[in-house]
């Protein structure tokens, strides 16, 4: 039985693994990429899911003091209102030691050492963000934030470097919308794993991009197929269950987010799969309309 | 309306780089910002679409050729419509003031909307946490209605809005000239399942 179990489970893993998802990383691959795959931790230990998933008590409405200002200016992405402290080499030796914490900090550190990527830690213009091979990492954002930021700027760099940028001169409309939203889905599971072990540094986490509410859907989005692997194939490794795991939950719930309004665009609010639909519909148009 | 695009380069050399290329070499768009109570146009959006990710600021146009940042800057706001000259005649044009004051001053990354009823809430799928405050506000509605009242000086307005995951209700006192003299917020409901901006 046990093994009509596995053979199974190991079906749907690679039924799993073998779907016809546009993606550039069909699993957590990156490693391999850049280190012996021996030698590595998979990103996927780091996504274990934690002990307990269930919702917390639900705050009531708040009837808060009314304070002075207008909350609104927000204190990250955008000319720097709120030094953090450390500048200089402390910033970026602070920032380096913060990744070194983590498998996917270490993991971007080894992208920045292979395609010597050149990183801006306190820039001083609007947001942070990866542009042509280079990170611009604004100089609000907490050390741990930074961190975290760069793990998602990483992904987008190495995507860049390896000439695996979507392309919507070439891909149909379709495909240009999946694989751009992959890479940013692939960018956002890697924010989301070094979360837990930033976070545990004690560093300041202004600017970390994702916050305890996603993370929450994360792991819940990955607890659910974990215990569905697990009944089809209760042998299954730790590894085969958290690679399979991550896969799922990026392809899945994380990509979600990009269609569904979690995620939207900071200029006109809507949801990326239309901003990069006009993207494509822009560089597509019929000549003279 | 007068309308006249400030000069490109000095666009740029607010932004600094790596954006202000952006400026120069087309990828970036100007567009002309309407603000209550001024004639001329002082104020241009400016935003750039060719990216993963879009990113959009304002800038201000001063009477003396300067152009300077004013997303995230509520002093340069103050400064400009203080050099520029603004007047305010009705409560509806107040409250137009203010709301584009609001959308220009934001932080980049900062979503930041005026509602007039909880209807106008854009909701995602959130976590039970968010649910659950989701629900708290709707079983405890807040006050959403805009309120302008004229005071001696000019107006005291409020309005709710949507900052980020929270909702919140801000109150402005302004003089006819455009001048903000005070401003609060308190904070309704937090942890709210609404979208995210990146």
């Amino acid at each position: 039985m046990l093994s009509l179990q596995r053979a199974a489970g190991n079906r749907a893993i690679a039924r799993l693994l073998s779907r016809g998802v546009v993606q550039r990383h069909p699993g957590p691959t990156d490693n391999v990429e850049v280190q012996d795959e021996t030698t590595t931790a998979s990103p996927a230990e780091e996504t274990a899911v934690p002990a307990s998933t269930e919702a917390q008590a639900a705050p009531s409405t708040t009837d808060a003091p009314s304070q002075p200002g207008t909350g609104t200016t927000g204190t990250t992405g955008i000319t720097g209102k709120t030094p953090t402290g450390l500048t200089g080499d402390a910033r970026h030796k602070a920032i380096y030691d913060a990744l070194g914490a983590s498998a996917t900090g270490m993991w971007a550190q080894r992208i920045i050492t292979k395609w010597s990527i050149p990183i801006d830690y306190e820039f001083g213009g609007r947001g942070s963000f990866h542009q042509g091979g280079k990170i611009f990492l604004n100089k609000t954002l907490g050390i741990g934030g930074a961190a975290i930021t760069l793990m998602h700027e990483a992904q987008h760099a190495d995507t860049y470097k390896s000439g695996k940028q979507a392309d919507r001169t070439k891909l149909a409309r379709a495909e240009y919308i999946t694989h751009s939203i992959a890479d940013e889905a692939e960018a956002v599971v890697r924010q989301i794993e070094g979360l837990a072990v930033t976070e545990s540094l004690g560093a300041d986490m202004t600017g970390a991009g994702v916050g305890d509410d996603l993370k929450l859907r994360y792991t819940n989005a990955f607890a659910a197929k974990r215990e569905e692997l697990l009944k089809a194939d209760p042998e299954m490794s730790t590894a085969q269950i958290n690679t399979a795991c991550r896969t799922a939950t990026r392809d899945g719930e994380v990509t979600k987010w990009f269609y569904d309004g979690t995620f939207v665009t900071s200029t006109d609010l809507n949801t990326y799969a239309i901003y990069y639909g006009r993207q494509w519909d822009e560089v597509n148009k019929t000549p003279g309309k | 309306m007068t309308m006249r695009e400030p000069p490109l380069t000095k666009v740029a050399a607010a932004l600094g780089e790596p954006l202000g290329a952006q400026v120069l070499d087309g990828q970036a768009h100007l567009a002309p910002v309407a603000v209550a109570g001024i004639q001329e146009t002082v104020v241009w959006r400016v935003r750039g679409e060719s990216g993963p990710h879009p990113w959009q600021v304002y800038v201000g146009a001063w009477p003396g050729g300067s152009i300077r940042l004013l997303t995230a800057d509520q002093d340069a706001w103050a400064d400009l419509v203080g050099t520029t000259g603004v007047r305010l005649t009705n409560a509806s044009q107040a409250q137009s003031f203010v709301e584009t004051f609001l959308e220009v001053t934001r932080g980049a990354m900062v979503i930041v909307r005026a509602v007039t009823s909880l209807d106008d809430i854009r909701w995602r799928p959130g976590s039970t946490e968010e649910e659950n405050a989701k629900t708290a506000l709707l079983a405890d509605p807040p006050p959403t209605t805009p309120t302008v009242e004229p005071t001696a000086d000019g107006f005291h307005i409020e309005l709710t809005l949507v900052v980020d995951q929270r909702l919140q209700r801000n109150s402005f006192d302004l003089t006819s000239a455009g001048e903000i003299t005070r401003t609060s917020f308190r904070v309704l409901a937090e942890h709210l399942p609404l979208p995210v901006a990146r």
